[in-house]
């Protein structure tokens, strides 16, 4: 787990009710006005061990201001393809989705990156090239205990899911994901008493995780990560340095520390990373009133 | 270790030299309060009919040589204290130390009036140290005040070169330098962590706090430690005439105090205490709103002994005892999530001064001062995250002055701290940091004032260091001089080097309850800054003093909490480490006497800090969140009758940096569509830090004390309006990505808070 950003997250949660009370009712909303707007292009691929590599995203960085729609900012016509290095001429070539800009998709559907090996990607649009490389991290094992749980049912009363996994060869960091697979218009609460006008931005999230140091080994998850009943799907990753950097940042970013979002992109931001992951899907019970 | 040789060569040298110095015919003695009998510092001590004259040092005592044998006249002024003119007979036979004791001034007409005469106005204006700014308790307590709590640091934070990073912290950040360059002082121990609620508050209750002395940079070398200014602040003694007292109750706390003499007039005590009572208020809106309002109160007690135990003797006995504790519950019934936050500071240090010989006068102490801080998460019984950090400072100093010669006075010392540093965060069964370490930093220095002509005067000084982890040593030269140009003008200047020999890691905004505190060791080197102070000073009138200085600090090995840093052992693996420099001008009208008092001050300065190849603004060079380019303050005091007394203060500053958003963008995480990610995956890219700048602040402080009788007992009903006219200031700009287009909202500060207290003295 990411040490120091949950107790600063949680203490401004803490203390939000007092600050509410000491800012109330000082919030105004602003314009904003920036003079140095630059639309960089922001590349993001990942690379899942043993998995087909299934798309690509390309995007312009879009003005703060105005209505953002995605599709007005995907770069199209982008030469883009993605090679092994140590396998030449091993290249996969991509080619734009009709039916979203920005999203490319692979020539060949059947193209598996391997563990331990080193890839590049690159992309030319407009006199202007991004690249990256990355090494994908090599196959783990992953124990849940008490009892193994893809496929099962589980209610809170049930004790903590404990995770225990090896190490991943060229991992740099493990991160631990939670969704919600419940269509979105039928999501049903967990707490019978639970009642949607006290809910918090938060807690009406489908998803959570929490990231885990190179070092880490094993996990508990505690039920206060589960709002909703139903279908859910679990995933433990290793991810490469620059994923975990990337993502250790974004939460420092989000809990209000002002740190640069560190980007293995050159000439442009975004992430190009090589995963390794067990997923695994089951079903929340609601817990009986 | 040769700047070590060379300082303890010149300790020696100047140990045998003033032992040696026997002067006959000497005056000494105390300088004191009539009516409290406490020390007066610094007081100005006079040969009636001469231009002899001296300062009394820090604990009121003074030496005046080679005098003739017969009858004498001193003329003893103090600013606020009738001038005293004392008949003196001078024998052949060395005297015991007498005491003079001045009757504090006070006009009975109609209103409590300072008094100004020309010799006491001169009094703190012979010294050269730049950049030192005097406060004294009065003052403090009669100044404008947040939530009626009168603050020390608040106080400090209206002084020109000082800023707040915010309303909300008490921090002070003075000339460019973050807090933690800043050496606090309390009694002559150090202050760790001096904040209450979140750095809302100080530790320092304004009660106990009889002066503080604010050393803005280039300070002397019997400062040392921390590489940017010194804030010296000393708590009251006690009054050695009469039992007195004091209660007050405010809307979020009640204070009281207790001094007097001890038995058989052998000393004084003086003790108070503090005690907010937040927790029926944050009961009442729990079940008011029905939601989960953690409970919170702090409190702080300081206490003071002085034993006589010669007249040549006094041992001070001073402790501090504060803490802070939140607690806090939330999430569904059955499945809680539980806070638990405590930190605080105690502190016992013992000090003995004495009047070793005719010329030599010995302050010695020891001490030990521990800051702890505790805070855990767990959600139905699964432990989440618990830290726990102690501070230990075990220390013993010694400072020797030599009094009694016209042209010099020296003064050496020795401080030796032992820092025991104990730093957990755990989860589970990983465990992100353990730091557990100690070391011992010993210092020394000597310094002399000398008058090289009753024109200019100069203070040369050496501290020398020696860091036992990672074996650093250090000298730090400092210079002060200042030129009189006529009896109203003098120029002065400070140069010198500054070594800073323990970091923060701090996770709020100055001081906070997250505060880490982590000395040198051998994976770092200490920061270290050199400062050049030029400064100005006119007294156009007896009660007016003007001010101006230039500064110029260069900053090196400077660190910051690397927010990437997920483990760590040693000190290099919590920092990054960095340069920066401040640079400005300052101006300050000060008025210290009369029914008006106060001061006009404006600052204009720049600040800038880099970390290369970081995180950290990309290693860029940036203008950090206290850089304030205008800052212009008015204070002032007036006793109005001889029933009300009103205070104001007015502050109008640039506006605070902030990390202006420069576009935004759809993050994909792997296997999570964007539209199940808050606000579909979107995000704002942040600009370079503190890119823009908030509009600029001003705001309006007053306090308006009636004072009447209360069943035969002074009593004194406050009325404290902070930001009069409601003017509130910027503080964060959040992005709400959630919406589309993006929602941009600027965070405000605190509206006008108008609130009551009331005391009673006995």
């Amino acid at each position: 787990m990411k040490r120091s950003v949950k107790p600063v997250r949680i203490t401004l949660s803490v203390l939000s009710p007092l600050l509410a009370l000491l800012l109330m009712p000082g919030c105004d909303s602003t314009p904003t006005e920036v003079d140095n707007y630059d639309p960089e292009p922001v590349l993001t691929a990942y690379l899942v061990r043993g998995e087909p590599v299934r798309e690509i995203y390309l995007q312009r960085v879009a003005p703060v201001t105005g209505f953002y729609d995605p599709q007005d900012h995907g770069i199209v016509g982008a030469e883009l393809f993605l090679a092994r290095l140590d396998m030449l001429p091993d290249t996969l070539r991509f080619h734009d989705d009709p039916e979203e800009r920005g999203h490319y998709l692979p020539d060949d559907t059947t193209w598996v990156p391997e563990g331990k090996a080193r890839y590049r990607i690159e992309a030319r649009f407009g006199g202007e090239q991004v690249w990256a490389e990355t090494v994908v991290p090599d196959s783990f094992d992953l124990t849940v205990l008490p009892r193994p749980i893809a496929g099962d049912t589980l209610t809170r009363e049930d004790d903590n899911i404990f995770l225990q996994w090896t190490a991943s060869d060229s991992a740099g960091g493990y991160t631990f994901n939670i969704m919600s697979l419940a269509d979105e218009d039928s999501l049903v609460p967990l707490d019978p008493d639970y009642d949607p006008e006290d809910a918090d931005e938060d807690s009406l999230g489908r998803s959570g995780g929490w990231m885990m140091r190179e070092d880490q080994r094993t996990l508990t998850i505690p039920w206060i990560m589960f709002y909703w009943s139903g279908p859910y799907r679990m995933s433990v990753m290793a991810v490469t340095k620059d994923y975990y950097d990337y993502s250790f940042a974004w939460l420092r970013i989000m809990s209000g520390s002002e740190v640069t979002l560190p980007t293995n992109i050159h000439g442009g931001i975004g992430i190009f990373a090589g995963l390794s992951r067990h997923q695994f899907e089951f079903y929340m019970k609601p817990t009986d009133e | 270790m040769n700047g070590m040789r060379v300082s303890l060569v010149a300790c020696l040298a100047f140990i045998s030299l003033a032992l040696g110095a026997t002067h006959a015919y000497p005056i000494r003695g105390f300088v004191v309060d009539a009516t409290s009998g406490e020390p007066l510092p610094v007081a100005n001590v006079w040969l009636e009919g001469t231009s002899r004259g001296t300062a009394a040092n820090l604990d009121g005592y003074f030496v005046i040589n080679d005098l003739e044998p017969g009858r004498h006249t001193l003329q003893v002024s103090y600013v606020g204290y009738h001038t005293a003119r004392t008949p003196v007979e001078v024998t052949t036979i060395l005297m015991e130390p007498i005491r003079i004791e001045l009757l504090p001034e006070a006009v009975q007409l109609d209103a409590v009036e300072i008094v100004a005469e020309e010799e006491s106005a001169a009094e703190e204006r012979i010294s050269p140290r730049v950049s030192t700014v005097p406060v004294d308790g009065l003052t403090i307590r009669s100044m404008p005040s947040l939530m009626a709590e009168m603050d020390i640091l608040r106080a400090v934070q209206t002084i020109p070169g000082v800023k707040a990073s915010s309303d909300l912290s008490s921090a002070p950040y003075i000339r460019g330098g973050s807090p933690d360059q800043t050496l606090i002082l309390m009694d002559h121990n150090v202050v760790y962590n001096p904040s209450h609620l979140f750095g809302l508050f100080s530790t320092f209750n304004a009660d106990a706090v009889k002066r503080l002395e604010l050393i803005k940079g280039g300070f002397p070398a019997e400062y040392g430690g921390r590489s940017g200014s010194v804030l010296d602040v000393i708590t009251n003694e006690g009054n050695r005439r009469q039992a007195k007292g004091l209660f007050s109750v405010g809307v979020i706390s009640a204070r009281g105090a207790l001094e007097g003499p001890l038995p058989q007039g052998r000393g004084s005590y003086a003790v108070s205490a503090r005690r907010t009572y937040f927790e029926p208020i944050l009961e009442a809106l729990r079940k008011a709103y029905d939601t989960d309002i953690p409970d919170y109160h702090f409190y702080d007690a300081n206490g003071k002994l002085n034993f006589d135990i010669s007249p040549k003797t006094t041992l001070t006995v001073a402790g501090y005892l504060g803490n802070d504790l939140m607690t806090a519950e939330f999430g569904d019934p059955d499945e809680r999530l539980g806070i638990t936050m405590a930190w605080g500071n105690r502190s016992v240090t013992s000090r003995l001064r004495h009047v070793l010989s005719q010329n030599l006068f010995l302050s010695m102490g020891a001490g030990v001062s521990r800051y702890r801080s505790r805070w855990s998460f767990d959600s139905d019984g699964v432990m989440l995250e618990e830290a726990r950090n102690t501070l230990l400072d075990y220390s013993f100093k010694a400072d020797l002055e030599m009094l009694g010669r016209e042209k010099h006075r020296v003064k050496a010392g020795i401080s030796v701290n032992d820092y025991i540093i104990n730093f957990v965060d755990k989860a589970e069964d990983v465990t992100w940091v353990d730091v557990d370490t100690s070391t011992v930093n010993v210092a020394a220095y000597v310094q002399d004032t000398w008058r090289v002509s009753p024109l200019l005067e100069i203070q040369p000084g050496l501290r020398a260091y020696y860091h036992h982890a990672g074996k650093h040593a250090r000298v730090d030269p400092r210079l002060s001089l200042v030129y009189h140009h006529g009896p109203k003008m003098r120029v002065k200047l400070s140069a010198g080097r500054y070594t800073q020999w323990i970091n923060v890691i701090t996770f709020g905004e100055g001081f906070s309850n997250f505060d880490i505190w982590l000395p040198v060791d051998g994976s770092m080197k200490p920061t270290h800054t050199t400062q050049t102070v030029v400064g100005f000073e006119y007294d156009p009138t007896p009660e007016l003093q003007f001010t101006t200085e230039a500064y110029y600090t260069d900053m090196k090995n400077l660190t910051t909490f690397d927010m990437l840093t997920d483990e760590g052992e040693v000190g290099a693996d919590a920092f990054v480490t960095g340069k920066g420099f401040a640079y400005g001008l300052e101006w300050m009208l000060r008025r210290n006497v009369g029914r008006t008092t106060g001061w006009i001050g404006y600052s204009l300065s720049w600040t800038k800090r880099r970390f290369p190849h970081t995180y950290v603004n990309n290693g860029d060079w940036f203008y950090p969140r206290w850089d304030r380019r205008h800052d212009f303050i008015v204070v002032a005091n007036r006793a109005l009758s001889s029933r009300w007394d009103l205070s104001t203060s007015w502050r109008y500053n640039t506006g605070q940096g902030f990390t202006q958003a420069l576009g935004m963008y759809t993050v994909r995480e792997p296997g999570v569509p964007p539209d199940w990610m808050f606000g579909d995956g979107r995000v704002v890219l942040p600009g370079s830090m503190n890119n823009y700048r908030f509009p600029a602040d001003h705001r309006l402080d007053i306090t308006a004390s009636y004072k009447h009788k209360m069943f035969g007992l002074p009593a004194k009903l406050n009325l404290s309006v902070y930001n009069v006219y409601s003017r509130r200031s910027h503080w964060i700009r959040y992005y709400d990505t959630e919406e589309n287009p993006v929602d941009v909202t600027d965070v405000k500060l605190l509206p006008i808070v108008p609130l009551l207290s009331y005391e009673v003295r006995f």
